[in-house]
C-alpha cells in the first residue's frame, strides 16, 4: 500500500501539476475498498500535511452515493459508498478533523 | 460565495439539499479545511510589524449547482455546529441504502447464529 502511495507521490512530483492526463489515469486508483484503510490513510496524511488538506464530501441524490475525498492536492484519498452506515463514519471523521483544525 | 454565520449556513445547507428533489443539480458538495483567519493577501515583502494570521478556525463551503455558501467555525462552536451539521446530513441524505438486517432463518431447532454484514 505504501509503495503505491510513494509511487503516486513520486510520479505526481515528477510531472508538474499541468499533467492532468496522468492524474486522471491514476484517479481510479485513489478509491479505497474498505473504510478502515481509508481512515488510516487519512490519519497518515493528516499527520504529514494536515494544514494543507481539505475534506470534501459529495452527495449525489440521483445515484444515492456519498463520496469522501481527503487531499492536499498532491496525494488524494477517496472513498465512495451508498450505505447509510458509512454516513455515520463520515460524521465521526468530520468531527475529528473539525476538532483537530480548531484546537488552539 | 456567500459567507454566512453558522446557523444560517446550516439552514441554507438544508435548502441546498432540497435542490436535487426540485429537479436542479443532482449533487451537493461540502468541503471543509483548516483556516487561519486570513482576510488579506500575504504580502511578498512584509513590513517589519507584519504578523501572519494564526487563528485556528475551520472553513466550511457547500455548493450545489451554482449556489455557493460558506461559513467559518470557531473552536467554541465546534460541538454545537457539528451536532447540527450531522443532523442536517442525516436527515437529507435519504437515498442511501440502509444496512441489511441479517434475516433469521425460520426456527427449525434453535436460533440461527446472527451473521454480521462486513463493514
Amino acid at each position: 500500500m505504501l509503495n503505491v502511495f510513494n509511487a503516486h507521490i513520486a510520479s505526481v512530483h515528477a510531472h508538474c501539476f499541468t499533467c492532468s492526463c496522468l492524474l486522471q489515469a491514476l484517479a481510479s486508483m485513489t478509491y479505497f475498498n474498505s473504510y478502515e484503510e481509508f481512515a488510516k490513510a487519512v490519519e497518515r496524511l493528516h499527520n504529514v500535511s494536515g494544514d494543507k488538506c481539505r475534506l470534501v464530501t459529495k452527495y449525489k441524490a440521483d445515484e444515492g452515493r456519498i463520496t469522501i475525498k481527503y487531499t492536499d492536492d498532491i496525494v488524494c484519498l477517496q472513498f465512495a459508498s451508498d450505505q447509510q452506515q458509512d454516513l455515520r463514519r463520515l460524521e465521526k471523521l468530520t468531527a475529528t478533523l473539525l476538532r483537530a483544525a480548531t484546537v488552539a | 460565495m456567500t459567507l454566512l454565520d453558522n446557523d444560517k449556513f446550516l439552514s441554507e445547507l438544508g435548502k441546498l439539499f432540497q435542490r436535487p428533489k426540485l429537479g436542479g443539480s443532482q449533487s451537493v458538495s461540502i468541503t471543509m479545511k483548516p483556516y487561519n483567519g486570513q482576510t488579506k493577501p500575504t504580502p511578498k515583502n512584509p513590513k517589519p510589524g507584519y504578523v501572519a494570521p494564526d487563528e485556528h478556525l475551520c472553513l466550511f463551503r457547500a455548493t450545489s449547482g451554482s449556489e455557493k455558501i460558506s461559513t467559518v467555525v470557531q473552536a467554541k462552536e465546534v460541538n454545537k455546529f457539528h451536532a447540527a451539521y450531522s443532523q442536517v446530513l442525516r436527515s437529507n441524505t435519504d437515498n442511501l441504502k440502509k444496512r441489511e438486517k441479517p434475516k433469521k432463518k425460520p426456527a427449525a431447532g434453535g436460533n440461527a447464529p446472527a451473521t454480521t454484514t462486513v463493514n
